[in-house]
């Protein structure tokens, strides 16, 4: 045996269980996954085995799901909903990074502390907000009480937060935006010390003010790291559904009516591919979770342009 | 002055931090501070006990029935249910000091199941019907929306319990009753259809005592005036039940959702960090057949949401019939590409003399896996330990879909989402239930927070 | 104990950025004495490592054959060939102490814990590393770090001991140290050495028998006094001796029977067997080199030949001194030349560069010994 089939012998060994783990469960349901949404299931499908009996629907699943206007509510909801978090949660990251960029005391303690939110149960946590923003006697009805916002009795917010069309989505924003913000935290904070020092000194040199430091060294510097933060955040929009299930108890939020149509007002795509999911339209959810990928492409590929443009 | 600016600027810091940190943490502590309070007590905006002096209170006690307790009739009225309207045999299952269920059944009147409990201490009770000892079915008449438990309470509240319940004695057509509260200072009680105050005399152990004649349907009225101790004021906000309760829930395995949640996690994060050095080390040191081209593949499936995959690993799943086992919850995630590169990367710096000086000594391949790779590499294995861990403890959409209701590999996230029973409702013993999935991963993040702070930036910054 | 052949073995590359191949070793024909202590030495990138690499078994053979003792070895394993390397930055395990590093190879081959113990003792008694053997590598010192490596390769006792560039890890004075104790512990294990290095002075020092490489093939082989006396070509000339070997271009001209080498106002006599061997290439241009120990700074030149020169820059090193002068009015081209103690010359002074004829050597342009 020659060397070189001794050492493909050898690598193979090693990357077997990891490669069979990968194709059976990543490599092959890619293309799995593009015959189950040619399908639909029938009234004879089998309950316990719904896969092995479903009937070839062509493009129907595609067309059903991109004519019915659910979905476009949905991808608009999860747009907003993006425009809710993914901002304010950079600026948030990058705020507290900046406050925690200096020799403080006790530095480590609030690092620890905003980011421990981030390792949580997000299922749990978002339970928690339930309560939080519950209709009167939720921790943030009787705070506003205290400093005299709303009426002396009732609830501030008819129906809380959540119960409002309105303000279900935000509401849920503001959840994860609390959640998450610790993470880009830490990102930003390795890249603001990995700047060099002497940088700062030859601004300081030059007579550049704290602004001027901050808007012409730090920002161009952590351009990449809000790059990541801006993609990562967009998948997890799209794919956003445990904050969704657990903060509108597995109903996708109260009815709004958009248009005339009777639709949930925290419907995210991620959610809405559950309850395809969840109904049995398998078929379905498949499609949706390819429509979902190239809404993921697109949306990536114009944040890369947009914040770098000249990137090739 | 220069010195006075600094410090009133890191005043603002320190201050603007604490606020941050604070509303960052708001959700723990208010779990934690709700799964500590005496039921019915989550919504009330009270955290530090205050020692009151009860005064001048003029609470209705319950109405004194001819037997001196309270009742409460049970009713069942078939008719209601369309669903069932043969049903042969209903039962009221729930929790009532003192009530057997099978010496005293539900008596059918041709119309209406029903039974009257009497004896009962006021309190807050729930109860279900049961028709032919399968199905909850819910009081329609209490609850119409309701999903089955129902729920009443007897006035007074559990206070006025403690003070009245078991000293009230009926002799005849008089009213006896002993207090016991020492320490009270004025206690006046009448009842309703008297407007005369009931004389009490203080024996000598403390104890007030007096009686009164009374007619049935009465009320009794009483006032009274009596410091508190701050241990009882803090016990009447805080317990440490509700802990007790979800543990020993009766319809909620809790002790076994918390077995699944530590396998899943520990098994997954494992067996991912066997499989990802194994890999990364194929990757950093050795040169295969399609070595490159892999590479490319997986770094491509990197890109592509987790989400994406959902809908065909569960029909694997269930083609391989793993629904509701541990092989269906660990296994699929067990390909972590990341943790692959994290892996690759950390062993390619690894000099590769060391792989030439462990080959010359006579290492098989399995032995510089053994020696070299996995005690060079620990602890960023610990790190993706770390990472795996808490990202499949709280894996909820997976776990929740690869679990039927029933299944007994539920997680505790899972089986706090599907949470129907006793308590259902009381936020109190929910949150009790969730501090057993947030404190765990919270307690670890903290003893172990390098390792997590090193993973997560070294996969963003290496993009 | 046992010998090393190299049959004409070759290794090419596979350039995967340039897509072609690279000959990394040439024709290598090469015994190995029992016991001897033999030194690669060449440039970077001439293939000494690559060689080595291949008796450790560390890089493939890709023609001819190799053997160690009298088996062929191209398909055998490292682990099955019995020998032992020295790495240049030690390759010692970070995570193992000194006792653990030394005793690894034998653990791997199951040998019993107190074997090993006794073996580890006696090992690191030869190398004084006694104190040390509960330290981790990084608490040591690079010289320590490079005793253990030694004391790593020694424990096994194998047939042959691979050194590959040890010490050029390591500071001035220790390295000087170091080759002294290697030295010593080439007699006391009376072993076969390999060793590479790219430092002449290392091999001059510490070998019976030197190879000279360049280019991936064997420009000479022999002792170090035979390289340094005798060099095949103009390569091993220059690469061998410090300071390098004064070379320069001239052409060979025969005026009234007597041959000299011209360039420019350069014009040197020859004399003897070598004038009778050049005097077949008159007229041609050829390469000749002189070292500086053959050219003498004087202030009477007497009746040797010598060139009068004005001496540029004086190195005095005590108890000799080098003197630098430009050869031909080219500034860049400087020549070196020798004296025991202080120069009779002062700097900036003419000078009479005495030149011992004797040991000119001279090359072709393809750079082989003409004479």
């Amino acid at each position: 045996m020659t060397k070189g089939m001794r050492e493909n012998l050898v690598s193979y060994t090693f990357l077997a269980p990891f490669l069979l783990v990968f194709v059976i469960f990543l490599a092959y349901p890619v293309f799995y996954s593009a015959w189950i949404s040619l399908h639909k299931t029938t009234i004879y499908t089998s309950w316990y085995y719904p896969f092995s009996e479903m009937k070839f629907a062509g493009f129907e699943n595609y067309t059903s799901l991109l004519l019915d206007f659910e979905l476009w509510w949905s991808f608009f909801l999860t747009i907003c909903y993006g425009f809710l978090t993914i901002p304010t949660g950079i600026f948030l990251s990058l705020l507290l990074a900046v406050l925690l960029d200096n020799k403080l005391k006790g530095k480590s303690f609030f690092r620890s502390a905003f980011f421990l939110p981030n390792v949580l149960d997000l299922f749990v946590v978002g339970v928690i907000w339930i309560l939080i923003f519950a209709p009167e006697f939720g921790l943030l009805d009787i705070l506003l009480k205290k400093i005299g916002l709303g009426a002396e009795s009732g609830p501030v917010f008819e129906k809380g937060l959540l119960g409002n069309a309105w303000t279900c989505l935000p509401a849920i924003a503001v959840a994860m935006v609390l959640k998450g913000a610790g993470f880009g935290m830490i990102l930003f904070l390795t890249a603001i010390q990995n700047i060099s020092q002497s940088v700062y000194e030859a601004a300081d040199i030059d007579g550049a003010g704290w602004w001027h430091k901050f808007r012409h060294i730090t920002i161009p510097l952590v351009k990449p790291i809000i790059l990541f933060m801006v993609i990562t955040g967009t998948i997890s929009c799209l794919t956003a559904f445990t904050e969704v299930y657990a903060m509108t108890i597995n109903t996708g939020g109260p009815t709004a009516n958009p248009f005339g149509h009777s639709l949930r007002a925290a419907n995210l795509l991620g959610y809405h591919l559950y309850r395809n999911f969840q109904d049995a339209y398998y078929g379905k959810a498949a499609a949706l979770s390819f429509i979902i990928l190239a809404f993921a492409s697109l949306i990536s590929w114009i944040n890369i342009r947009i914040i770098q443009p000249r990137r090739k | 002055m220069d010195k006075c600016k600094r410090l009133a600027l890191s005043s603002a810091l320190y201050l603007a931090l604490f606020m941050g940190a604070m509303i960052v943490l708001l959700p723990i502590f208010w779990m934690v501070i709700t799964a500590c309070k005496q039921p019915g007590k989550a919504f009330e905006f009270k955290f530090w006990p205050k020692p009151t002096v009860l005064q001048g209170a003029c609470l209705p006690l319950a109405t004194v029935p001819q037997d001196g307790s309270a009742a409460f009739t049970l009713e069942y009225d078939p008719a209601l249910y369309p669903k069932m309207p043969f049903a042969r045999q209903v039962t009221a299952a729930g929790e009532f000091n003192g009530w057997d269920k099978t010496k005293t059944p539900l008596q059918f009147d041709g119309q209406v199941w029903r039974i009257t409990l009497t004896q009962l201490k006021p309190l807050k009770y729930e109860y279900k019907f049961v028709v032919n000892d399968t199905n909850w079915t819910p009081d329609r008449a209490r609850d119409p929306e309701g999903d089955g438990n129902s729920v009443i309470v007897l006035q007074p509240g559990e206070n006025a319990n403690k003070v009245l319940a078991d000293q009230t004695k009926l002799v005849g057509n008089r009213l006896q009753f002993q207090i016991n509260r020492p320490q009270a200072k004025i206690l006046q009680i009448r009842l309703a259809s008297q407007k005369d105050v009931i004389p009490l005399t203080q024996d000598a152990k403390g104890i007030w005592c007096g009686e009164a004649e009374i007619k049935p349907e009465d009320k009794l009225e009483y006032s009274i005036e009596q410091p508190q101790t701050f241990s009882e004021a803090w016990h009447e906000l805080y317990t440490l039940n509700n802990f007790k309760k979800i543990i020993a829930a009766p319809d909620f395995p809790f002790g076994r959702f918390f077995f699944n949640s530590l396998i899943v996690a520990s098994l997954s994060g494992l067996l991912t960090v066997i499989l990802c050095t194994m890999a990364g080390y194929a990757f950093a040191k050795k040169d295969f057949f399609l070595k490159g081209t892999l590479f490319m593949i997986l770094m491509s499936t990197m890109m592509i949401p987790g989400m994406i995959f959902m809908v065909p690993q569960y029909a694997i799943v269930t083609n391989l019939d793993w629904i509701n086992t541990y092989m269906g919850m660990i296994v699929p995630h067990l390909a972590n590409i990341f943790g692959l590169f994290l892996l690759r990367q950390h062993i390619s710096i690894i000099p590769h003399s060391l792989f030439e000086a462990a080959i010359i000594d006579g290492a098989s391949e399995w032995q510089i896996f053994r020696y070299i790779v996995i005690p060079q590499s620990f602890p960023i294995m610990v790190t993706l330990f770390l990472m795996t861990f808490v990202s499949q403890w709280g894996n909820f959409l997976w776990q929740l879909i690869v679990n039927t209701p029933d299944s007994d590999c539920r997680t505790l996230p899972v089986g706090l989402a599907l949470f129907k029973g006793q308590y259902a409702q009381d936020w109190e013993v929910i949150m009790a239930g969730s501090c057993f999935s947030i404190l765990p991963i919270a307690f670890l993040f903290l003893i172990a927070q390098r390792y997590f702070i090193e993973g997560m930036t070294k996969g963003a910054i290496k993009e | 104990m046992a010998g090393v052949r190299f049959e004409n073995v070759g290794k090419i590359y596979y350039d995967k950025e340039k897509k072609t191949e690279v000959a990394a070793v040439r024709n290598f024909d090469l015994a190995i004495q029992d016991k001897e202590f033999v030194v690669f030495v060449g440039p970077s990138g001439c293939g000494k490592t690559t060689s080595l690499r291949m008796i450790a078994g560390l890089e493939e053979i890709t023609s001819g054959k190799l053997y160690i003792g009298e088996q062929i070895v191209n398909d055998v394993l490292p682990k099955d060939r019995d020998i032992a390397m020295v790495f240049q930055n030690y390759a010692l395990y970070p995570h193992l102490t000194v006792r653990e590093n030394m005793g690894f190879s034998l653990k791997l081959r199951g040998i019993p814990k107190a074997e090993i113990a006794q073996k580890v003792l006696h090992v690191a008694g030869i190398l004084r590393l006694n104190d040390y053997l509960d330290r981790l590598p990084k608490q040591l010192s690079g010289g320590q770090c490079q005793r253990v490596a030694i004391g790593r390769a020694i424990i096994r006792e194998p047939r042959v001991f691979l050194f590959d560039e040890p010490l050029s890890n390591l500071d001035a004075k220790m390295r000087v140290d170091m080759r002294v104790e290697l030295a010593k512990l080439h007699k006391q294990l009376n072993a076969t050495i390999v060793y590479v290095t790219h430092d002449q002075i290392e091999a001059m020092t510490l070998a019976d028998r030197i190879v000279v490489m360049n280019n991936g093939s064997i420009q000479q082989v022999g002792t170090p006094l035979d390289l340094y006396n005798h060099p095949t070509n103009a390569f091993v000339g220059r690469f061998i001796g410090s300071p390098a070997m004064n070379q320069m271009k001239a052409q060979v001209v025969v005026e009234a029977n007597v041959v000299y080498l011209v360039a420019k106002d350069v014009k040197i006599p020859m004399n003897g067997q070598k004038a009778n061997i050049l005097r077949q290439h008159a007229n041609e241009t050829v390469l000749f080199g002189i070292r500086p120990h053959d050219l003498i700074p004087s202030r009477e030149p007497g009746n040797r030949f010598a060139l009068m020169r004005l001496l540029d820059v004086i190195e005095p090193i005590g108890n000799e001194s080098f003197a630098y002068f430009s050869i031909n009015g080219e500034e860049e081209k400087m020549w070196v030349a020798h004296c025991e103690g202080a120069s009779p010359v002062a700097e900036g002074e003419q000078a009479a560069i005495v030149v011992n004829l004797e040991n000119i050597h001279v090359f072709s342009l393809d750079e082989t010994l003409l004479a």
